[in-house]
This record gives structure tokens, sequence and C-alpha cells, in this order.
């Protein structure tokens, strides 16, 4: 053994065991388990029949391996959503749903993105799990810069209650400031929508949420 | 070459054995971990998880030796990096929590804090040389061998040992503070 291994060896035992609790998120299992997360692929049909049997066979073993928990805080899970609605987009906007024109083709559950509203325009997208559930992100393009509309998948988000809560239309509404961060959110069906912006102020954002036209507040 | 020929198909372990899609799950949680420590985003980790799965899924894989969880993390780190060259650029760090509140003290490298928090650990890590942190997550995130991480990465095993220490030793300075190195942020 070197004298660099007899130094870090030491190092090495801390990195492991500061990262041994963390875990795939119940959600990634969820994900994993469904035939349908493997990617469209050419058809080969022995090579298509194969994958199939081993998506679910490793379905059945994340079934049995079992899930573990998150904590429940609600301001954290909320927290996620956010984090989602600000993070980068990782696939092009959905296109418009022709059976259905003031949407995106990209729904969660019942819950669809508006496909225009007012001068506000998608203009990417991704997937992913928020505190165990299935969740979408769209990012949209707006007159005062850009925002991040997340959908989260059903049993709704708890939401804190230090914000300011407004009523548009049918929405009831809740707009938060963390830092720098504007954030509106809301539910519907049972999904948790959550609409966050760096630049844009939360009034726009709820005007945005409502369908109304840009105010130029906030 | 006949000799030579015939010793090779007697080795056992030049037979493929074909990668078991039911013993995967075994190994997600450490992959999870290893693609934090990449990404530093779990958004990111979880997709890049999801992708490594369905390309190996979407076709069988034959493996030399009982490796799979090397392989698995050959094929997560390849994806990572064809992710960063699509994107052409760093990703961003440390978004896992709310930064910890770190002392400056210098520490001994032979007897590190206890009790670190993985979210500075993993951050830490994210912020490596790319050589370092493959090494280092191979064998501290992942947990594989020397030889299996060596493996893993195409590299020699004296090549493997030389970049994780100097990883190690660099994790414990950014988590210390006293690192040269700070990762981008949004």
């Amino acid at each position: 053994m070197s004298e660099d291994e007899r130094d870090t060896r030491a190092i090495g035992d801390a990195i492991r065991e500061a990262t041994a609790d963390v875990t795939a998120p119940p959600g990634l299992r969820e994900r994993l388990a469904r035939p349908t997360s493997a990617p469209r692929r050419r058809r080969r049909r022995g090579g298509a029949a194969l994958a199939g049997v081993a998506v679910l066979a490793i379905a059945a073993v994340l079934i049995v391996a079992g899930t573990a928990e998150t904590p429940d805080r609600p301001d954290g899970r909320l927290a996620e959503a956010v984090a989602l609605a600000l993070s980068p987009a990782r696939h092009p906007a959905p296109g418009v749903d022709p059976a259905d024109p003031i949407h995106l083709t990209v729904r969660v559950g019942p819950v669809g993105f508006p496909s225009r509203v007012h001068r506000w325009q998608p203009t990417g997208m991704r997937t992913a799990t928020v505190a165990g559930r299935g969740a979408r992100m769209v990012t949209y393009r707006g007159p005062a810069g850009n925002a991040g509309y997340a959908i989260v998948d059903a049993p709704a988000l708890a939401v804190p209650g230090d914000g300011r809560r407004a009523t548009v239309g049918r929405l009831e509404l809740t707009l938060l400031r963390r830092d720098d961060t504007s954030i509106v959110t809301w539910r519907r069906k049972g999904r948790t929508c959550v609409l966050a912006s760096r630049t844009v102020g939360t009034d726009d954002l709820a005007a945005f949420a409502a369908g109304l036209p840009y105010a130029g507040a906030s | 070459m006949a000799v030579a020929t015939a010793t090779l198909a007697q080795m056992p372990q030049a037979r493929p054995r074909r990668l078991d899609p039911q013993r995967l799950g075994d190994h997600v949680d450490r992959l999870f971990r290893a693609a934090l420590a990449l990404c530093g985003d779990r958004h990111d980790a979880e997709d890049l998880v999801q992708e490594t799965y369905a390309r190996v899924l979407s076709r069988p894989r034959f493996l030399h030796r009982d490796d799979d969880l090397g392989y698995l993390l050959r094929v997560l780190r390849n994806m990572f990096n064809d992710r960063l060259r699509s994107e052409r650029r760093r990703p961003l760090l440390v978004d896992l929590e709310a930064a910890p509140d770190v002392g400056s003290r210098a520490t001994d490298p032979r007897q590190p804090e206890r009790g670190w928090e993985a979210h500075a650990v993993l951050a830490a890590v994210a912020a490596l040389p790319v050589d370092q942190r493959d090494a280092v997550v191979a064998v501290d995130v992942v947990g594989l061998s020397y030889a299996e991480a060596a493996r893993s990465l195409r590299v020699k095993e004296a090549t493997l040992t030389t970049r994780l220490h100097r990883g190690r030793r660099r994790v414990v300075a950014t988590i210390e503070g006293t690192g040269d190195q700070e990762g981008e942020r949004p």
C-alpha cells in the first residue's frame, strides 16, 4: 500500500459513509417500472419484445425491492416543484393538440399546458418526478422574461401558509416570493400547478395562470 | 497459434454472459448516487438513470465478467458525457439543498471529519476535474473495487489509484473551504 493510499483511505470511507443513505426517489423507481420508460426505437421484432420483457422484469424487481418514503416536508415538496419549474428544458416544446388547440399535446392526467396565453409562447419541456409523483414542466417565453410551468401529479402538494391568496376566475392562487424567485401555485383536478420565474413578477405570473393579458405590473 | 487459440477458448471468463435484467433493480440506488455526483442536480440525475436503464434494456447485453454494476456505471457515464457534449456546458451544481454551514478549519486527510452531509460531498465530487471525479464516483460513491473501477473506466489500476487519491484530497479541500475550485452557478 502506497503512502498516498494510506493517507486517503479514510477520506474514501467518509465519502462512502456520507452518501450511503442517498437512495433513488420512489418516483424514479416508478418511472423505471413503467414500460413506457424505454425510448422509442426502430422496429426490430426480437429486440423490441426482449426489451419489453426486460422492462417488465425490472419492474417486478423494483416493486419487490420496495420504496423508501421521503420525509414529509410540505414546503420542501413544493420547493422541489419550484426547482423543476426553474430548471432548464430538456426537450423541444410540445406541439399544439389538434383536438384541443388551447392546450399542448403534453398533459399530466387531465390537466394540460396552455398552448399560448397572449404573449407567452412555449419554448421547451422536461419530465421529472417531484416528491414521488410524476411531473412535467414546460418553459415559456413571455414579454418580461421566461417562466417555467410545472404540473405535478396527484395527490396535491401542501402549500405554505405564508403566501398571498388571490382568486382569479375559478382559480384559487397562492402567490409567493422566495429570494429572487416569483412563484404562483394552485390546484387543478387534484394536481399541483406551479409557475415560477426569476425575472417575472408574481402578478404577471398570476395573470398568465388565469389566461389574462400581461399586465406589465409587479 | 493453434495452441494459443485453444487456450483462449478454454478460459471460462471468455464466454460472454447475458446481462440479467432482473438483477438491474439491485443497482438503482448506487447508480442514482453516481448520477447525483456527476450532475449535481437531482432532476438531471433521475433523467440520467432513467435514460441509462432505457438504453441498457433496449437490447440484450452480453458481459464477459460478473460485473453488472461496472457496466451500468460505464453506460451512465457515457450518457452523461454525451449529454454534456450536446449541451456544450458544465452541469448546474449544488442544487440539492441549501449549502451546509461548514467550518473553514483544515483537516488532516487521514482523519476526515465524520458526519459530512451527503449533498456537500456529492457537490464537491461533482466539482472535481473529470478524471478524478470519475474515479471517486466509481470507487467511493458506487463502491466498486479498484479492479472493477479500472475496467469500468477503461484505465489501468495505477492510473485509477492516482486519480482517486488526488480526487479525495480535493474533496476534503472543497468541503473544508480550502479548495481552489468553485462550481458554476445558474
